[in-house]
């Protein structure tokens, strides 16, 4: 099957000499060109989901392929990572220019030649002026700093973004001009996300299916149509009753 | 359940300490609050002018965008600005009190037995050396509050409100036991232990899963109904704010633009900007509409100038808006606003 597939995959931490299970078995599919979202309460084991698809922690059982093959744990993978902090994941030395030219240097993606013009498309393709290219990360508001993030993953070429958290630490504001981006980019690039976030609301605008992980395990995959008009687990039902909606009376 | 207002010290099912609150009015009025923040050496308004009140037992949501002004105010209220910030002019009434001008003492009378403040970031405000549930009590401890058995119930049951499973245990773990979402927890139930007549939350609710979200939202509103608590609570979600609130008072480059009751906030809101943060709210019946992104970037407090700071962005923008200088006016009972426009259509077809 092509897009990326995640099949009974488990994944074990040891903490204080014990072993906890993290992910149980789970299976989940991701094609090209489609957005699907994971809940699920903190602790839930989405960002050890998110991890071992990007080759960032070890899975005890299972396989994770994209259109078929192994994603490699080093070099230049198919999905890319954004985190929730974006500075986290910056060098503080580096301008925006340099640490996108970075990637395109650590992957060869482009020649010397081509590293300005590289730079500069992935700017505009996250919205950013060209300004912000000799500006470091720092100097920028939190939404400019995560379209840098998304830029930075971008240079990899992936076809899978893995969106930890990523929209969670902005306003409501800004949220909703990187929804419009992410719809952007997948729309322009035919990309494909897997979206973590606790903000149902923006599930709702965003994923064309969501799956609903609980302590580790899978409890419900639906369309998006489905999970919110008929969500079939009770978990299901009690993160949907618990979203705050505007309240008109 | 028992009379809260008799007692200010039970809150609904929680321990009952053996000190009551001397006046637990809770009386917020702010006047001309003007906040000045350091920039590369010079003293620049990062809050100008801003007044509002909150009266005893009312919720009161102070939304906006980021970098609107709302922690600074909030921070100012209670005299907790960091270094690098100052009250430049204003006064802050608590029940009478002018805080301005309050020195150390009185301020460490207020400051969390009056006062329960949650801060924006709350893992920053933690020791990583005490024990949660020590933190926790530590505003009963400075005010002399109830034993250390007493101290310790309260608190355990606090920590069962805003939801730690096995929270007499849990009391004993160390932050870095905690997560985050449960850090911001405790950092809740630490705020609310002393039963403070006014509660300051920056933002408490963001880190947290929905259904915690949902269960301090309505721990808070529990409170403030059976206790007279006054809240004051800082989002930029306006939909946390319609399930909390009873007021809005709405921010921009550190103004305010409106004061609302929140049923007309929703409905019919007289600024553009209000306008604007209400069509942020996704719909969640359908993913058909997009929310509508505020065109441009919120202009920073000290650039706003001293006509309509929202000019640059503001669809019916005229030349008088910029020249007209700054003002609230009544536009309703209990209703002000910083529009200076009659407009027509106040709420465009768009608004669900
Ligand atoms: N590096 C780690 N070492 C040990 N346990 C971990 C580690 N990372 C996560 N865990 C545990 O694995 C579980 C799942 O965590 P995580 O994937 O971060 O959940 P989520 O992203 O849904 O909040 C939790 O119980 C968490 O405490
Ligand atoms: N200590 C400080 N020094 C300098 N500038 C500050 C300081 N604190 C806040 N600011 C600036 O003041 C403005 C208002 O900040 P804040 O009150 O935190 O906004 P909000 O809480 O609405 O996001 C922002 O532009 C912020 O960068
Ligand atoms: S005063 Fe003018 S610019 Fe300001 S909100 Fe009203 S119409 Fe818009
Ligand atoms: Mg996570
Ligand atoms: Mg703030």
């Amino acid at each position: 099957m092509s897009g990326l597939v995640v099949d009974a995959v488990s994944v074990e931490y040891v903490r204080r000499g014990a072993s906890i299970t993290a992910l149980d078995e789970v299976s989940l599919t991701v094609a090209e060109g489609e957005i699907v979202a994971l809940v699920g309460e903190s602790g839930s084991g989405k960002s050890t989901l998110a991890r071992a698809v990007a080759g960032l922690v070890e899975t005890a059982a299972g396989t994770i392929l994209f259109d078929g093959v192994a994603i490699p744990t080093r070099g230049r993978k198919p999905v890319a990572m954004v985190f929730q902090d974006p500075l986290g994941s910056l060098d503080p030395r580096l301008t925006v220019a340099a640490a996108i030219t970075e990637i395109l240097r650590v992957h060869r993606l482009r020649p010397r030649a081509g590293e300005r013009a590289r730079t500069a498309e992935l700017l505009e393709l996250v919205g950013l002026p060209p300004e912000v290219a000799g500006v470091r990360p720092r100097y920028l508001s939190g939404g400019q700093q995560q379209r840098v993030a998304i830029a930075r993953a971008l240079a990899s070429e992936p076809r899978i973004l893995l969106l930890d958290e990523a929209l969670s630490a902005l306003d409501a504001s800004v949220r909703a001009q990187m929804l419009r981006l992410i719809m952007e980019l997948r729309s322009r690039l035919g990309i494909g996300a897997l979206f973590i976030g606790h903000d149902l609301a923006l599930v709702r605008q965003l994923a064309d299916r969501v799956a609903v992980l609980q302590l580790g395990r899978l409890v419900e995959v639906s369309s998006a149509e489905e999970f919110f008009l008929s969500p079939q687990h009770p978990y299901s039902r009690e993160l949907l009753a618990a979203v705050p909606v505007l309240r008109r009376t | 359940m028992r009379s809260a207002l008799a007692n200010p010290l039970s809150y609904g099912d929680v321990v009952v300490l053996p000190v009551p609150l001397a006046e637990p009015v809770g009386e917020l009025d702010v006047r001309g609050l003007v906040v000045e923040v350091r920039r590369s050496g010079t003293w620049v308004p990062a809050v100008r002018d801003v007044s509002f009140r909150v009266g005893r037992g009312e919720r009161v949501a102070l939304i906006g965008e980021s970098g609107s002004g709302k922690s600074l105010t909030a921070m100012a209220i209670a005299r907790l600005l960091p270094d690098g910030a100052r009250i430049a002019d204003g006064a802050v009434h608590l029940d009478g009190v002018d805080l301005t001008r309050a020195d150390e003492a009185t301020l460490r009378a207020i400051r969390g037995r009056r006062i329960g403040y949650i801060f924006q970031n709350p893992m920053a405000s933690m020791d990583p050396l005490v024990r949660v549930g020590i933190q926790a009590e530590e505003a009963l401890l400075a005010h002399g509050l109830g034993d250390a058995t007493a101290r310790r119930e309260r608190v355990v049951q606090l920590l069962e409100r805003v939801g730690i499973r096995d929270a007499a245990t849990r009391a004993r773990d160390f932050p870095h036991q905690f997560s985050g979402g449960m850090r911001q927890r405790a950092m809740i139930a630490a705020a609310l232990a002393a039963s403070p007549s006014l509660l300051i939350a920056d933002e408490p609710t963001t880190a947290l899963d929905v259904t915690v979200q949902a269960r301090v939202l309505d721990l808070v509103r529990e409170l403030s109904t059976e206790s007279g608590l006054s809240v004051l609570m800082i989002t930029h979600d306006l939909a946390v704010a319609s399930q909390l609130a009873d007021r809005l008072v709405v921010m921009y480059a550190g103004r305010v633009l409106e004061t609302v009751d929140v049923k007309i906030a929703v409905g019919r809101p007289h600024h553009p900007y209000t306008q604007a943060l209400l069509q942020l709210v996704p719909d969640m019946r359908s993913p058909a509409a997009l929310p509508e992104p505020i065109p441009g970037a919120a202009v920073p407090p000290w650039q706003a100038g001293d006509g309509c700071p929202f000019a640059s962005r503001c669809r019916f923008a005229v030349p008088e808006c910029r020249e007209t200088p700054y003002t609230m006016r009544d536009v309703g009972a209990g209703h002000g606003s910083a529009c200076i426009r009659e407009l027509a259509a106040r709420v465009p077809e768009a608004v669900r």
